[in-house]
């Protein structure tokens, strides 16, 4: 059984970084044993207690937007699976609105491309793209880095951290980066069935069977996302003109495809979809049954899931399962208190 | 055998204090050497044109012999920005004397270290040479602006791009018996010329039309001897 999702290694690391030797607290994520291996290189790249700590720190810091009011937690709130909950569309800066629906921030290890669009490479460089957007953050790294380094606790915390007291593009990138690679959600009720601690419900168990006939392809088990992009049929909205993965490959296969979403905690994540158009489950699920329509454009690339009224309930009863309290009230990923 | 081991180490020791190779790369329009900003100085097909802003990344330099084999490699990352005079000048150093006989670069950021997160030095991305809203390396940025009648007509090409079938990084090959001063001569008059009129005058995402831009800058660099 894996309770634990962080814990602290006993042993002290020494390493150099820069001038400086430091020692350092070496972090590790843990996860169940069948979960395949993260995507991120941790043995190149490990995680440390004092950077992961400051990455927190800026993570939940207003002063990384243009105007000191927004932070990465205004649209990436913990108790809500790091997402902005009843928002279709994330709020930025000076109430500007951005194109697409605020993500889920879990298991972000286990991915190799980042944003609905996969635009962003690499977790280490994702902070660029909501610190410089103008309807984000509304800021950019060059203004951004001469306040953090004239700031009244900032240097110091990255002197312990990196050894420098400099503050650099790459340190506050990485800081960021080593937070949110500690965001892992492996203690739900399935994960707990999947241990053999707990026992579906009958109902549980019906849609987990249904799940597994309809859904498993691109919400694969156990992240319950491939990670890839695909095309879920939906209408692309007329206002918003957003062609997803199109945008970055310019590759006529890609067109209208975004992300996979994870479906772990999904109870807490609504709106759903890449520009938060349905409200709930239901809806969701409305749209993978519906017949086809025709004139509609981008129909028939619909995965149509042929399922009963009774058969909704029971999947749903199952998507609930994905929730994961100790991962949405963890005290180590909320605001810092010290 | 005794005065050859001399000869072996006076060599040594020579080197040690002058193999140092220095690649510069000087850019010019219309047969001048280029200044940013400098009004009336320049012209191409017939207009008026100022550059304000010109850099470019090379990268994996090799130095290498009469047989195409690499005698000297630098693989770090360098960004020639104009604006910078002391960033258009290199340097490689060498134990021994070397024969020389071409310079290979790559122009632009390999796929590689588009996708293996954040760097500092050349590769911040606070360089102006980053895009933010998509992970990538813009690997050669020029910006001006033509006077015509009508006004300024502005041009601004940020060329960049690792993905297939999209890659911009561009491997530049010049052959020629060289000195220890290399310079490269990088001559825009010819990438303007030959930019295909009915393109946009701002390409600043990746796509074909970087692409085809990319291409268009292999033969702009070439190898003098001084």
């Amino acid at each position: 059984m894996n309770r634990w999702i962080l814990i602290l290694m006993p042993s002290i690391f020494l390493f150099g970084f820069g001038a400086a030797e430091l020692s350092q607290t070496r972090i590790e994520i843990r996860y169940p044993s069948n979960w395949p291996k993260p995507n991120y290189d941790f043995e190149k790249k490990p995680l440390y207690k004092n950077r992961v700590e400051l990455g927190r720190k800026l993570f939940y810091d207003p002063v990384l937007s243009g105007n000191g009011m927004v932070s990465c937690a205004s649209c990436h709130l913990s108790f809500t699976a790091f997402t902005h909950v009843d928002h279709a569309l994330s709020h930025g800066i000076n109430d500007s609105i951005g194109t697409r629906n605020a993500p889920v921030l879990i298991n972000l290890a286990w991915n190799k491309l980042f944003m609905w669009d996969g635009a962003v490479n690499n977790i280490e460089v994702q902070a660029l793209a909501p610190i410089s957007h103008a309807s984000e953050m509304g800021n950019d790294l060059i203004t951004l880095l001469p306040k953090l380094n004239e700031h009244d606790t900032y240097p110091a915390l990255f002197k312990t951290a990196f050894g420098e007291e400099k503050i650099a593009s790459k340190q506050l990138l990485l800081a960021l980066a080593q937070f949110q690679l500690t965001l892992v959600s492996a203690n739900s009720k399935y994960d707990k069935v999947k241990a053999g601690v707990l026992k579906f419900t009958e109902q549980e168990a019906n849609g987990y069977k249904l799940f597994q006939q309809n859904c498993n392809g691109c919400h694969k088990e156990p992240l319950f996302t491939t990670t890839e992009f695909e095309n879920n049929g939906l209408q692309p909205d007329a206002n918003l003109r957003d062609s997803g993965r199109y945008q970055v490959t310019r590759l006529s296969k890609d067109l209208f495809k975004f992300k996979v979403p994870t479906l772990r905690n999904i109870q807490y994540s609504f709106p759903y979809m890449h520009d938060g158009r349905y409200n709930n489950l239901n809806e969701v699920l409305n749209h993978y049954r519906a017949d086809q329509e025709l004139n509609i454009i981008n129909h028939q690339n619909k995965p149509v899931i042929e399922i009963t009224e009774h058969q909704k309930v029971d999947l749903i009863a199952f998507l609930l399962t994905l929730s994961d309290r100790e991962f949405l009230f963890n005290p180590d990923y909320g605001f810092p208190r010290n | 055998m005794k005065n050859f081991l001399i000869t072996i180490g006076l060599c040594l020791l020579h080197c040690l204090a002058n193999c140092q190779y220095t690649i510069e790369f000087k850019t010019i329009l219309n047969g001048q050497k280029l200044f940013l900003d400098s009004a009336g100085l320049y012209t191409v097909n017939s207009n008026e044109v100022v550059i304000s802003n010109l850099k470019f990344y090379v990268g994996a330099l090799h130095l290498v012999n009469h047989k195409k084999q690499k005698v000297k490699t630098d693989s770090s990352y360098h960004l020639i920005d104009l604006a910078k005079p002391e960033s258009t000048k290199l340097r490689l150093e060498s134990q021994e004397e070397l024969l020389i006989n071409g310079f290979r670069f790559k122009l632009g950021v390999d796929s590689i270290n588009n996708v293996s997160g954040a760097y500092g030095g050349d590769l911040d991305p606070t360089l102006g040479m980053y895009w933010t809203w998509q992970s990538g390396y813009i690997n050669f940025k020029l910006e001006g602006f033509y006077t015509t009648e009508n006004g300024n007509r502005e041009f601004q090409y940020h060329l960049g791009g690792y993905l297939n079938p999209f890659e911009t990084v561009q491997e530049i090959r010049l052959d020629i018996l060289i000195s220890k001063k290399i310079v490269i001569i990088v001559d825009l008059e010819k990438f303007l010329k030959s930019i295909p009129a009915e393109l946009p005058t701002k390409i600043m995402s990746p796509g074909k039309n970087a692409k085809l831009l990319s291409e268009l800058l292999i033969p702009i660099f070439s190898l003098k001897n001084e």
